[in-house]
């Protein structure tokens, strides 16, 4: 996904095929690009943030105090 | 027999002592919904046989003198929690024949316990997205103003509450999808923390950000059900071995010297001057009770909305990707747009979210430790009119995603409790709510400030026009 958000109906359909996603409908295109650019801009912020050495959070009783 | 507003406190307690019989007051809420389903879309399955077996079969338990916390009291599930024989259409005509082999892990608990499942609720599809809107039950209009949203994804099982039909229902979580519409509709929304309460049975939307808890009228009876509801289940990995305790226990303290902090960022920047209002008095409030208001400032709230973003578009397009693969046609646009965006999202992003995740818990837990819970607007904005996309505030048009949820997702990220009581109106007669956040494990003191909290207000007493 690229930083510069400069997502349209027909990078989608590149991505698309490259990727080999699920189905997407070729009017649909335009939506998910739409959707895309949304997400990247709210992306931005995690992106450029360093987040050092820290492992991913754990999915099993994620909120016990060691996890 | 039973009053417009049901109280799960008042009923089971009638139905132990015989005052009343549990199959009277579900015949009086099948009434209600007879009253209220064509206009309010309040449930995509009504379930009048088994509320009325289950009647019978509490009715029977209270003679042989069963102790039941929630006797006779009736309730409903979102449907997205399963059914023992009915189907979980999770809202969409895509899982409209999809039979539930056993009951979701709460509602066994629930059954044991004397509540009598009367239906289930409506919600947007899959449980994305926060309006009320669905396009195969209906939309699930506000009672306090049916040109109003409702909130969502619960929607159903806010009104269901707000209209007098259920005493208590469960919703799921994920974004805000309890406190929001129970914030919308004046409701005590309680989102607990990650692994208090089993999901086992419960269709995700995203697995590492949902959560399953009560929406009621008031905290008492929020506490009251989530005793009930709460422990470990060996069917979801995710729950806490670490007991539950009596949360009713701690409700008749007062809050004198409790420490609540106000953040002076981000949560408080751009509100509908009434949201202002409302909660800046009740913060007020607070402090006349003998609470104590500290400054605090959580940091990250940027990067936690990319961290939300990038999970819970991850994970639920993971989730429904065989479905997509298999019916796609069968989900709504919306929705299968949204699933398929959640392609695209490189894995880079989504474990940096799960990094950020751990560096949240960490430094907020530190500055949790200044207060013992942090008070904010539960949203940005009384409920708007359906069809809306964007509310002016005073920092410009926002778009109604970032109004009603960039206030409660933080808490589904950092998986602390979280809670939206009624704390006053719009000039427009629309409700307001307050969300009070704490550390992990803490329901027990969210819930006694918001029970004290209610004894001196009486916001949770007025009714809905139609109600």
């Amino acid at each position: 996904m690229a930083d510069s958000n400069d997502f349209n109906a027909e990078t989608v359909q590149q991505l698309a095929a490259v990727y080999g996603t699920l189905p997407i409908a070729s009017d649909e295109f335009p939506a998910v690009a739409e959707l895309l650019r949304a997400l990247v801009a709210d992306l931005q912020a995690l992106r450029r943030m360093n987040v050092g050495g820290a492992e991913p959070a754990s999915l099993d009783s994620p909120a016990e105090p060691s996890g | 027999m039973m009053q417009s507003q049901p109280n799960v406190i008042e009923i089971a307690t009638a139905v132990r002592q015989r005052r009343v019989l549990a199959r009277e007051v579900i015949d009086e809420a099948l009434s209600r919904i007879t009253r209220f389903q064509e206009e309010f879309n309040v449930f995509t399955a009504i379930l009048p046989e088994i509320a009325r077996q289950q009647a019978k079969d509490v009715d029977a338990r209270v003679l042989k003198g069963d102790d039941l916390p929630l006797a006779g009291v009736p309730y409903a599930v979102k449907d997205l929690f399963d059914v023992k024989g009915v189907v979980t259409s999770r809202g969409s005509h895509a899982f409209r024949q999809q039979t539930a082999e056993s009951d979701a892990a709460v509602i066994d608990r629930l059954t044991d316990a004397g509540a009598i499942l009367l239906g289930k609720s409506n919600l947007n599809e899959c449980g994305m997205g926060f309006t009320g809107e669905n396009p195969t039950f209906g939309n699930c209009p506000n009672p306090w103003n049916p040109e109003r949203i409702s909130g969502g994804s619960s929607s159903g099982s806010a009104v269901a509450v707000s209209l007098g039909i259920c005493g208590f229902t469960l919703g799921s979580d994920t974004g805000g999808s309890i406190r929001m519409p129970a914030a919308l509709c004046s409701l005590v929304g309680l989102k607990p923390t990650y692994g208090r309460v089993s999901r086992a049975g419960t269709a995700p939307v995203s697995w590492t950000l949902d959560h399953v808890g009560p929406l009621t009228r008031t905290a008492e009876e929020a506490a009251v059900v989530l005793h009930v509801i709460a422990g470990a289940d060996s069917r979801d990995e995710a729950t806490t071995k670490r007991p539950a305790p009596d949360y009713t226990r701690d409700l008749p303290k007062q809050i004198r010297g409790l420490r609540v902090g106000i953040p002076q960022d981000w949560f408080f920047e751009s509100l509908h001057p009434d949201v202002a209002e409302a909660v800046t008095v009740a913060v007020d409030r607070l402090a006349a009770l003998g609470a104590r208001r500290i400054e605090v400032t959580l940091p990250l709230m940027r990067e936690v909305l990319g961290a939300h973003r990038a999970i819970s578009y991850s994970e639920s397009s993971s989730a429904y990707a065989s479905d997509l693969s298999d019916r796609g046609g069968e989900f709504s646009p919306a929705v299968r747009t949204s699933l398929q965006t959640g392609q695209f999202i490189p894995a880079v992003d989504y474990l940096k979210a799960q990094r950020l995740r751990r560096i949240v818990r960490r430094d907020w837990t530190r500055v949790f430790e200044r207060f013992d819970c942090l008070l904010t607007p539960t949203v940005a904005t009384p409920a708007t009119k359906f069809g809306e996309s964007a509310v002016q505030l005073p920092k410009g048009a926002t778009t109604i995603l970032n109004a009603y949820l960039d206030l409660t997702l933080p808490f589904n990220l950092s998986g602390q409790p979280a809670l939206s009581v009624p704390c006053g109106f719009s000039a427009d007669n629309l409700p307001i709510g307050m969300q009070l956040v704490g550390a992990p494990f803490a329901e027990g003191m969210l819930l006694r400030i918001a029970h004290q909290y209610q004894q001196d207000t009486d916001w949770h007493h007025r009714t809905p026009p139609v109600g």
